[in-house]
Formats: structure tokens, sequence, C-alpha cells
């Protein structure tokens, strides 16, 4: 056995232990996942084993490698593996890589590090070191900066930069997480595709990711290990309490979506919608573009997308927080004026949103109490002290916090507890449009699907009617009657959810549903049938936007803007916006991606 | 930055310890004099500079005059404080209203008043403090005033870059999408949260004015005789240096120790506070 | 980057502009004139004064006769020297300054990054502690204690030093070197340890770490770059500041330098001298401001790129 062993391993900052006992082993050529929540010591535990924790950290037990020891070695001990024999990967590219220098003198240092310089030309070398992993374009990226390329090229030179000195293990921590899953899914298909050279430790939140691409997987639950199995043992028949309640969050087990309370009644209709930032040097960037939408009460809308979707600027300009630079919002009925200054009280009162990062919608200055009071000041002055105080109790238990959690700053909760209390100064105003920002992208699982039902039922109570924007379509699936699909600020498809999930029609819609993963060794998706990543929402190419990375794409979809049309002749509801719509050839198997551009 | 984190945290102890220094000199500078049998003003000549001794109670001897330097000192030392706490509190209220303002408002009017600050960062320091202090005529807390007056760019700079990232903050975004008024965003989510960044930079103004107002007197144009702060003991000290190291290094001492201390004191609660640029403000 | 230059460069005339007008409004309306101190002129000789000076002239255009003079290099004549003219005060002292200034700066860079950077290397050691502990001591000890100090050990007591500017060689500049660098050199040693400790505490000096560099090869690569630029921040002001000369060192030391004449000049009334020198301070901190914009873009790809 000359793989990666850990034995007992611990770690302690201060009092407070954050790995406790943990001991695992990684053979040569096996790809094992180690997953866990946010907090549970997973990352802690890939750096302990190159010793790249802070100075503060303390750490007892064996690491072994190829049966020599690694910890308490020193650094010195320490660089003949790191990276030569077990290279590493970390979760955020955009910090990971030295802003200061180019790509290929960041990879020509590891080369000089390793005195492996000598083996002919650096350059050469480099360049295709960075074909190897799939970066288009090697040749000119050599000389490029990292803030000069895009998530997915990043994370592919970190890949690159690692695999210099042919390794034995890769250790792979949330190599994903920051980027779009159409992304993901192709440097989680780099990673398969390197299997055969390496053993792969792969740490991730994502049970899905672990489910596609490895044999083995590890969870570990507040700094314990508390399973250790082959993965389709462990999701078909996990031993541990806590790995079924992961898996059970994972696959989404919340309640079915309510109907639509008849009659209808529309809440809120977006028509030609247009919002757009002038940039330095007289650009215009156009976020959304000819957009339009309506939405019932009770209904829930999500609308899904990538990054530079312009999801955010939509929900952003339906809230009043931007003015849009064109078009039409009507609520319920009555046309909506831009911006929140113009808005009279009783239409704010009306249109509630609620941010991503829960801490930092939250006053820090203020007490959860105050903070959900202070709505009620505002509009319903006249509330008597003792209304007002139920008022706040009610909302509190309605959104499922403890009265005790009143008197606390926002610091002082946790990240699910914080998003409730922002869940609950939207609803103190029983507001009639609730817009959800991506409100559950920052929340561990379990908690995500706490707070999913908590809006399901807030809805079922008043009637409200919901904007979900997203980028996770396993969350969306969860909890909307209706999917509205955004790329590069255009909608290219809407439908009902089921429709949308189960009979996507537009190329974009498809590869988005095929790139996620899913919690399921059998039938784990997470494929990559998109290749690069979308172009920057300042240069959208002509026509379909979307025809830089189609498969199917013609000349003519660089002269058209492709209008919305029914999927299907009977059914209206259920739009898409590609020329194609009805060519044989698009329903037929997908063929070869086209090269790679940017 | 992260002023919330610290909320409810005891300080560190290295701030605490500075802060009972800093309490205790302040208690001897205003009760000391009263203490002694001796006054400062009181010029003998039949005990010039003599060496600090119990005898007579000269804790710290007499200067050139004859003058007792324990009370001298501590007057000075009251007079110093004074001053410092004067200049600080000009400064601190121009910068941040200036400052909140222009990074508050934002656009080209932030971008004309920074200008502003810009050019009279451009300008010779000292050179403004000394046409200020002719204009008011030696005025003695005017002086002080003038002091503040010229000491309050990094003030301003400091809390205008604060309040413009405070205002892309989504908390005041909620505020606004629920239609608290921008007089109350302001106030209730705006000005709580510059507290911290403002209270770490008034204990940093502290020891630059005192620095100031020491380095005016020593040049012979802060404060006039019989008046004493540590910078004309410090100056008078200067010439008997060589006959009477004494008169030099006792206020000299003291003066270094109160700069210490509030030094000390401003890195504590800087590091306690981490009042750093946020470094994403995606984040 | 040339454009750029000349960009900033032309940026800076209002700004120059706005400083001459300010610091020209706020010595006229300070009360007192230059030829106070000779009390008892006739006032025909007062008034002839004035006239030669163009001192009867309405501000505005006076402001703008000395404007056009100093757009033909004519700073004009010194109220107080009588005999010479503000460019020769300066050419006479200036040098002397920058000799100063210049030693000073260089020592303080050597031996202010050298030690923020050792410090950084060895956080929370002896080492570090050492180094942060005379930083503070640096930054708390005014100028003026330091220089007399300074004088007291090595004139008086050691005898190793002359104490002032009318010793030959030398040796008479290394006190005043000193005590202008010490508190450069505390300043530097606090700025590059904690700008050094920012950088090594980043993702990508981990990243570095996780491929195997060595802590030289980490620092040399890596971490000096971004580290320097907090510290060119500082130096702008701060070296424009040194170069100008310091009034309490000129004092101490004797020394006939640029420092005394911006107290005096501003005492004196001294129109024209004092105009002089507010141009020159302002000119030479808008000069080292736009060499730190472009260090910084060749330091920084994302500013170059900008």
């Amino acid at each position: 056995m000359s793989g990666l062993e850990v034995e007992d391993l611990c770690i302690h900052y201060g009092d407070t232990t954050v790995v406790d006992r943990v001991s695992f082993a990684v053979d040569a050529g096996q790809s094992v996942g180690l997953v866990g929540e946010s907090g549970s010591g997973k990352s802690q535990t890939a750096l302990a084993i190159l010793g790249l924790l802070p100075d503060n950290a303390r750490v007892s037990g064996a690491v072994r490698f190829a049966g020599e020891e690694l910890l308490g070695g020193g650094e010195a001990h320490l660089r003949r593996f790191r990276s030569r024999r077990i290279a590493m990967v970390f979760q955020d590219p955009a910090l990971a890589l030295n802003p200061y220098l180019s790509v290929g003198r960041q990879l020509a240092e590891v080369l000089k590090a390793h005195r492996l310089s000598n083996g002919g030309p650096l350059r050469r070398r480099i360049v295709a070191a960075l074909e190897r992993v799939g970066l288009p374009d090697a040749e000119r990226q050599f000389d490029r900066y990292p803030h000069e390329l895009s998530g997915g090229m990043r994370q592919r030179v970190m890949l690159a930069a690692a695999l210099l000195d042919e390794p034995e293990l890769l250790i792979a921590d949330e190599p994903t997480t920051a980027l779009d899953v159409t992304v993901q899914a192709q440097i989680l298909d780099l990673l398969d595709s390197l299997r055969d050279e390496m053993a792969l430790l792969l740490i991730t939140h994502d049970l899905g990711v672990v489910a596609g691409h490895c044999e083995r997987m590890l969870v570990l639950d507040q700094g314990r290990l508390i399973e250790a199995d082959d993965t389709l043992s462990v999701f078909r028949a996990p031993s541990h309490a806590r790995t079924r309640e992961l898996l059970d969050a994972s696959r989404g087990s919340v309640g079915a979506v309510a109907d639509v309370p008849e009659p209808r009644r529309i809440a809120l209709n977006v028509n030609s919608l247009e919002v757009s930032y002038s940039l330095s040097r007289g650009q215009t960037l156009f976020a959304v573009r000819e957009f339009g939408l309506s939405l019932d009460a009770g209904e829930t809308l999500a609308i899904v997308g990538e990054s530079g979707s312009g999801k955010s600027s939509l929900a952003r300009a339906v809230a009043g927080l931007v003015n849009p630079t064109n078009g039409k919002i009507d609520f319920r009925g009555e046309p909506l004026p831009a911006g929140t200054s113009a808005r009279p009280l009783n239409r704010k009162r009306a249109i509630q949103l609620v941010f991503q990062d829960p801490a930092g919608s939250l006053s820090p200055t203020l007490k959860v109490h105050d903070i959900l009071e202070e709505p009620l000041a505002i509009h319903e002055p006249r509330l008597e002290a003792d209304a007002r105080r139920r008022r706040i109790f009610d909302v509190a238990a309605d959104v499922g916090l403890d009265d005790a959690l009143l008197d606390r700053y926002p610091h002082e909760l946790s990240g699910g507890q914080a998003q409730r209390v922002a869940i609950a100064r939207a609803l103190v105003l029983e507001p009639d449009l609730l817009i959800c920002d991506e409100a559950v992208a920052a929340l561990d699982g379990r908690v995500q699907n706490a707070v999913l039902e908590l809006l399901k039922s807030a809805q079922a109570r008043t009637g409200l009617a919901m904007l979900f924007i997203s980028h996770d379509l396993s969350v969306v699936e969860r909890l909307a009657h209706r999917v509205l699909v955004m790329y590069l600020g255009r909608v290219v498809e809407s439908g009902p959810a089921s429709q949308v999930f189960s009979a996507p029609a537009h190329p974009y819609t498809r590869a988005l549903l095929a790139a996620v993963p899913r919690p399921d060794p059998l039938n784990p998706g997470g494929k990559a049938v998109l290749s690069g990543e979308a172009p920057s929402a300042l240069t959208p190419p002509s026509g379909c936007v979307f025809r830089s990375r189609c498969a199917y794409a013609e000349a003519r979809c660089g002269e058209q803007v492709p209008p919305a049309e029914s999927v299907a002749a009977d059914n209206n509801r259920h739009v898409a916006a590609c020329l194609r719509l009805h060519d044989p050839e698009l329903n037929g198997p997908v063929s070869a991606p086209p090269a790679e551009r940017r | 930055m992260n002023t919330e984190r610290s909320r409810g945290r005891p300080l560190p102890p290295l701030v605490r310890s500075t802060l009972a220094v800093l309490l205790a000199v302040m208690l001897v500078a205003l009760l000391g004099p009263g203490l002694s049998p001796n006054d400062g003003v009181d010029a003998r000549f039949d005990r010039i500079l003599s060496p600090p001794s119990l005898d007579g109670a000269h804790y710290f001897g007499t200067d050139d005059l004859g003058r007792d330097l324990f009370v001298r000192t501590l007057e000075g030392t009251r007079m110093t404080l004074l001053v410092a706490l004067v200049a600080s509190v000009v400064s601190l209220v121009i910068g941040v209203l200036y400052g909140a303002t222009a990074g508050f408002i934002g656009g080209r009017i932030d971008a004309v008043m920074m200008r502003f600050v810009d050019s009279l960062y451009a300008m010779p320091f000292i050179f403004l403090v000394i046409l200020l202090m002719v204009v008011f005529e030696q005025n003695f807390l005017l002086i002080f005033v003038a002091i503040g007056a010229v000491n309050w760019l990094d003030m301003a700079r400091i809390v205008r870059g604060q309040t413009l990232s405070l205002k892309e903050r989504e908390f005041v975004a909620a505020a606004r999408l629920i239609g608290v008024p921008t007089g109350r965003i302001i106030l209730r989510h705006i000005a709580p949260n510059l507290l911290g960044i403002v209270l770490v930079y008034l204990t940093l103004t502290i020891p630059q004015a005192i620095l100031f107002e020491s380095f005016l007197s020593f040049l012979g144009l802060g404060l006039q005789e019989p008046d004493a702060s540590l910078g004309t003991l410090v100056a008078g000290g200067v010439s008997t240096l060589e006959t009477a190291p004494w008169v030099l290094l006792i206020p000299s001492s003291i003066l270094f120790i109160l700069l210490l201390a509030f030094n000390f004191l401003g890195d504590g609660l800087r590091d306690a506070t981490d009042v750093r640029a946020r470094r994403s403000p995606s984040s | 980057m040339l454009r750029f230059a000349l960009g900033r460069l032309l940026a800076a005339i209002p700004t120059l502009l706005f400083v001459v007008l300010l610091a020209f409004t706020l010595v006229r309306i300070a009360p007192g004139g230059p030829f106070d101190a000779e009390r008892g002129l006739p006032p025909e000789v007062e008034a002839n004064i004035a006239e030669a000076y163009h001192l009867d002239e309405p501000l505005p255009k006076q402001f703008f006769r000395y404007l056009g003079g100093v757009l033909r290099g004519d700073f004009g004549p010194s109220f107080r020297y009588r005999n010479y003219s503000v460019t020769e005060i300066i050419a006479d002292s200036f040098p002397t300054s920058l000799l100063l200034g210049g030693l000073a700066m260089l020592l303080a860079l050597v031996i202010g990054l050298g030690a923020g950077v050792l410090a950084a290397l060895r956080p929370n050691t002896f080492t570090d502690r050492a180094v942060m502990a005379v930083a503070m001591t640096g930054i708390s000890i005014p100028i003026f204690v330091v220089a007399p100090l300074l004088v007291l050990l090595f004139a008086v007591s050691l005898g190793w030093l002359p104490a002032g500017w009318t010793a030959q060689g030398g040796g008479r500049l290394v006190l005043p070197v000193l005590a202008l660098a010490l508190p450069q050199v505390a300043y530097l040693a606090r700025i590059s340890r904690a700008s050094l400790l920012d950088v090594l505490g980043s993702d990508y000096v981990r990243t570095a770490r996780a491929q195997g560099l060595t802590t030289a090869a980490i620092l040399r690569v890596h971490a000096l770059k971004p580290a320097l630029i907090p510290v060119l921040s500082y130096l702008g002001p701060a070296v424009a500041a040194v170069l100008t000369g310091s009034v309490v060192v000129e004092q101490v030391f004797g020394i006939p330098g640029l420092g005394r004449h911006f107290v005096t000049g501003a005492l004196n009334r001294d129109y024209t001298l004092v105009m002089g020198l507010v141009i020159l301070y302002a000119a030479l901190i808008i000069l080292l401001n736009l060499l730190v914009d472009i260090l910084y873009g060749v330091l920084d790809p994302r500013v170059r790129t900008q």
C-alpha cells in the first residue's frame, strides 16, 4: 500500500478542536471524496496533510505517504512531497493565483523549485502543461495575468501547476465551488481524465459531486469521521444518522410544491425591461435586455442563470434598488415607479427582498429585535407597544427563531439564523411580492431545506408571490411553480417547472440541466455538454447570445435575435427562444461541442 | 472592516493596561500640583538648576529660573493633554462631517471635495498652522483649534472611504427597501458603524496633536511663558543640556510615555476592531 | 504609460494652481506685513516700499503679476533678505536639505524595510517583538527630543562626533542624518511588517507553499512585490517632507537648510519666500505621488490594464 495514510489526526486552535482523531487512507490510484458541511473540518484536514495550516494550529497524530511520516518533519522535509508527490488545488482560483505574476511565470517558478528547469525550453513545456489541462489558446495565456482569465481558465492553470511534477496524489479542496455549473462539469471531467495517473482526494460539500467522481467517500461531521466506505454503499445504506440527514438534504426532501391558488390574480408584470450600466471609457454593459415576465399571487417564479446572466440586476430593478434604463414594471395592475425613493410607502411595503449574504443584510449594530421592529416603526407608527411586541414575537415564531435570539446582534447568529431574521424582517410587513436573490446560496444543505420550507409555508399562509433568483437548479426544483432561464441578459426559455425540468427545449437549458450533479452514484449527472464559458456581457454575440457555445448554431443565428416561441403547438406556457426550436436535429443526439473560444 | 466582530468582547489586555497608564498619568497631572508645597511660577535664584531631591520637595529639581520642575512638569502635562484633546476633537468634528458628507453624497461633489483635500495635502503643514496661529494672534485655545483645523485630513479620508463602502452594503439597501427615510438610514444604519473607526483614529490623532503642540512650543510658537507645556519644557531643557540634563530628560520622558501609551492604545484598538478595508466587497 | 504620466501631470496643474491661490490668500489675509519689524518708518518711505513691491495694487492684480513671474521662472525678491531673490535663497539652502534628507531616507529604507521583513518572517518571536518595540519607541519620541539626546550622547558624553555644522568633513552629517532617519525607520518597519504579514497570509502564498517553493523563493517571487505597495503609498509624502528639511534638526545642529525658512518665512510674512516654498513643496509632493502611481503600474498588472 503506497498511498496516503492519516491516523488519529487532531487539530486544535487554542481550546477549540476542529479535527478530532480522524483516520483514513487513500490508496494509489484511488479517488476518495471527503464531504461535510461548512465547519466540519474537511479543509483543515486537507491542509494538515501538506503542513499548510496557520502557525497557531496544533496538530497531532500521523500522516504517512508511501510509508514516510509527513507530520513534524519541518518545511524542508515537506517540500520533498509538496507538489512533487502530493499536489493541491484550492477553492477560489481568483485568490489562489498570484495577481502580480503572469501565468507562465507562476508555472516556471514551480519548475525551478523542483529543479526541473533543465529539461528543455521552459516556455514550451509550460505551454504543453497548459494544453494538457485544456486551457484554450495556451500559447497566448502564457503571458497573461490571472485577472485577465475567466474562473474556469484560472482553475485550469492551477491544475496545470499542480500536475507539472506528475504527483501521485492530487488533493482538490472544493475545486469547483466558485465556478458556474457548466464550467464545474468541465473541470470535474478533466479531473476524471487525469485519474489514470494519480490518486484523488476530492474535498466538497456537494454530495452530487462525490456521487459522480469518487469510488470511496469519507464523511466528516464536527471534526469527526463518521463514515468511510465505498460511495455506492454509503448512498444505499449510510451507517450514521448524520450521513442520512446529509443525504436527505442533498436529495431535497422538501414537500411537494403546492398549487397556485385560484382564481389567479396577476401580481407582477414586467415588459421589455432593460437594465444597463455605464462603465468608464464610454462602454455600456447591458445586464438585462428585452425582458418580460408575469407572476401571479401565490406563485413562485424562479429566475435561473449562471454568473453574468443578469438575474440579480433583474431582481434589483424590480425591487427598486437600480433604475431600469427602459421598460415597464406593473405591480398589481398599476405601473411601478423606478427606484425606491419614487415609490409611495405602501408600495415599498408590498415588495420585499431577501439577499444572498444573510449577515451582510443585517445592520451589525442593531439587535435582532430592533431589526424586526424598524419596519413596523416606519409603516405602522401608530401601533401600540404591546401590539408591536406581539407582531415581532409572532413573526419570529413564524420563521422558527427562538425568542432568546431577539436579544442578539447579527454576528452572534449562525448563517441560517441570520437568514431567518432577514426573512422575518421582510415578512413582518406582510408583502405581496417577495424577491429572493440567491437567498439560500450561502447556506449548508440542511439549513437550505429548512429555509425553503419556511418560504413555502409563508407563501401558503399569506399568498405572496415569489420571485426566486438562483443559480442552483436543484434548489429551484424544490419550490418553483415556473422557471425562467436567462443567459447574458436575455430569456432563453420559460415555462412550468415540471415541463422545463422534464423536457427542456433550449440547448442551453439542456446543457445546464445535464451539468447539475445528482446525489446518485448510478445516475450522477454532472455532464459537461458545453465547452468554454459565457462571453463577457460587455461583448455579447450578435443575434442569439448563446450561439458562441451552441453545438447547433448556424449562420442565421448570428443575424437574428430568436423570438420566444411555444415549444409545443398546444402549449403556450412553455416557450423557448431558439431559431432551430422545431428542427429535428436539435432534438437528436448531441453533436460534439465547438472548439472553445474566448 | 469589521467593527461588528468585536462588539461585546472584552478589550485586549494590552489596551486595558495602556488605558490604566494613561488614567494614572492624567490623575497625577490633575492632582499632583496641588499636593506639592511649591508652585510653578515662583522663581528663586538661590536654587537655580538644582538636581532632583526630596529636599524642599523638588522631586524633579528646578529649572534655570529656579522654578520647581515637578509642579511645572505636571502643569505642562495637563496643558499638553488639554490641548491635544481640544485639537483632536476639532479635527474629529471637521473630518467626520466632511468625510461623511462626501462619502454619502458621492459622485461629482465627492470628487470635488476630495480634490480639495488632496490639494491641502500638498501644502506644507507647518506653514498652514503658523498662518492660522498668526490669524488667531496666539490666543491659547484658538491655536489648538488651528491645529485641529489642519489635522482633519486623514480623518476625512478614512470616514469618507468607510461611508462609501457602508453605503453599498446590503443592510443599507435593505433599509431603503423597507422605506426607512434617508436621515434615519444615516443615523441608525451608517453612523453607528462609523463609530468604531472614528474612535480608533481619534486615539491615533491625539498623539499627533500632542507631538504637534510640543513641536510648536519647542519652536517658541506655541504657549508663552510662564505657561508651560511639555513642549516648552523640553525646549527649555535643551539649552541646559550639558549642565542639567534632568531639565530635558524628565519632561521628555513624560512626553514619551504619553505618546507611547496613546500609540499603543490606538494600535490595540485598531487590531481589536480590525479596521482595514474589506478585502472583497462582494463577500 | 507615457500617456498616463502626461495625463496625470496635466491633471496636477489645477491642484498646483489651487495650492498657490490658497497660500497667496492665506498669507495676505494674515494680519501684519513684511516690514512691520522696521518701526518708525515715515509714511512716505513706507508708501515707497509698498509701491516698489507692488503692495499697493489690488490683491487679484498682485496675484496675477506674481503668477506671471513664476511662469517666467522668476519667484521675485525676498521681502526679508532684501539682497537675495527667492530663487537664490532656495538654491543656497535646498542642496543641504536634499543631501541630509536623501541620506536619511536611504538609511531608513535599508534599516526599516530590513527590520520589517525580518519581523514579518518571524511573527510573534523575540525578533519580531524587539523590532516592533524599537519601532514603537521610534514613532513615540519626538525628533526634538531625539536630536538633543543624540548630541548629549555622541557629542557631549562620548565626544565621537561633532555636535554642530561648523565642524568640517563628513562627520557633521552623521547625527543630523540619524535624527532624521529614526522616525522614518520606525514607520517603514511597521508598515513593511504589516503589509508583508498580510501578503504572507494570502491564499496565493499558501499555493506557492503547496507547490513546494522555499521560503526564500516565496519571498522573492511572490511576496515582496505586493508587500511594497503600501510602503510606496507612504513614501510619496514622506520623502517630500524629509527632503525639504526639518526645522528642528536644523535648529539643533545649526544647519543652514531649507526647513527653517518654512517657519521664519511665514512668521516674517516674507510673501515671496513663502510662496516659493509652497510651490516647491507642492510640486515635489505632486511629482512624487505621480512617481508612486507609475510604480503601482509597474508592480501591479491589474493597474496597468485599467
